[in-house]
């Protein structure tokens, strides 16, 4: 099954209402047991299917770090997630999961005390386990989101 | 670029794992490698996240 990213319509408002940046804003992945994209959401919540605090995740999730954006004169803007939260190499999002582990099928990007970013469903249940990680990879050639001129 | 046809759609490979699996973006994955000391198996998932567009480049999408 396919990897599938939705962008919150709220999101898009925020960066073009200035409310948002997506290279200043604090931005956090979290992990959820269910996949929801309610494109009326305009407040980042977890609805009662974030994964649970146990086995290496925190509910919450981790910090994406930092974040790049391409030049003002250049079409596709390219918007990428350069950092890394977990201790995996750049653009990636990692969790240790310890002992049974924990499973998940869709993780979203938001802004700490805002919006939504995006929900991306995995396409199905990902388990984690016995010290193995799990590693989210950003593109990092295309970005999490771009967006062409016309 | 290299890619993988599966289920007639087309996937762009970024990279084989320490096995030569390849690694393939927009398709998560699960790997065992072994147990730990409690018996539990050691899965690594692997999710590769394609871009999304916000907006169409003229005349891709209609």
């Amino acid at each position: 099954m396919s990897v599938v990213t939705h962008i919150y319509p709220a999101y898009i408002n925020g960066v073009l209402t200035k409310a948002n940046s997506w290279t200043a804003d604090t931005v956090n992945c979290a992990l959820f047991s269910a996949s929801t994209f309610t494109n009326t959401d305009t407040t980042y919540t977890t609805s009662g299917t974030e994964v649970a605090s146990a086995n290496g995740y925190t509910t919450g999730g981790g910090a994406v770090g930092t974040r790049t954006i391409s030049s003002q004169t250049t079409t596709p803007q390219l918007c990428k997630i350069t950092g890394a939260f977990g201790g995996g190499a750049a653009g990636t999002t990692t969790w240790t999961a310890t002992g049974a582990g924990f499973t998940a099928v869709a993780a979203k990007l938001y802004v700490v005390s805002g919006v939504p970013i995006c929900n991306v469903d995995f396409g199905g249940s990902q388990t984690a386990s016995g010290g193995g990680t799990f590693t989210i990879t950003w593109d990092a050639t295309n970005g999490v989101f771009n967006a062409a001129s016309s | 670029m290299d890619t993988l046809e599966i289920d007639g759609k087309e996937y762009e490979v970024i990279g084989h794992d320490d096995k030569g699996v390849p690694t393939i973006r927009g398709i998560a994955t699960s790997t065992q490698d072994g147990v730990d000391e409690q018996g539990n198996p050691k899965v690594n998932v692997n999710v590769t996240v394609p871009a999304a567009k916000l907006l169409a480049v003229p005349g891709e999408n209609g």
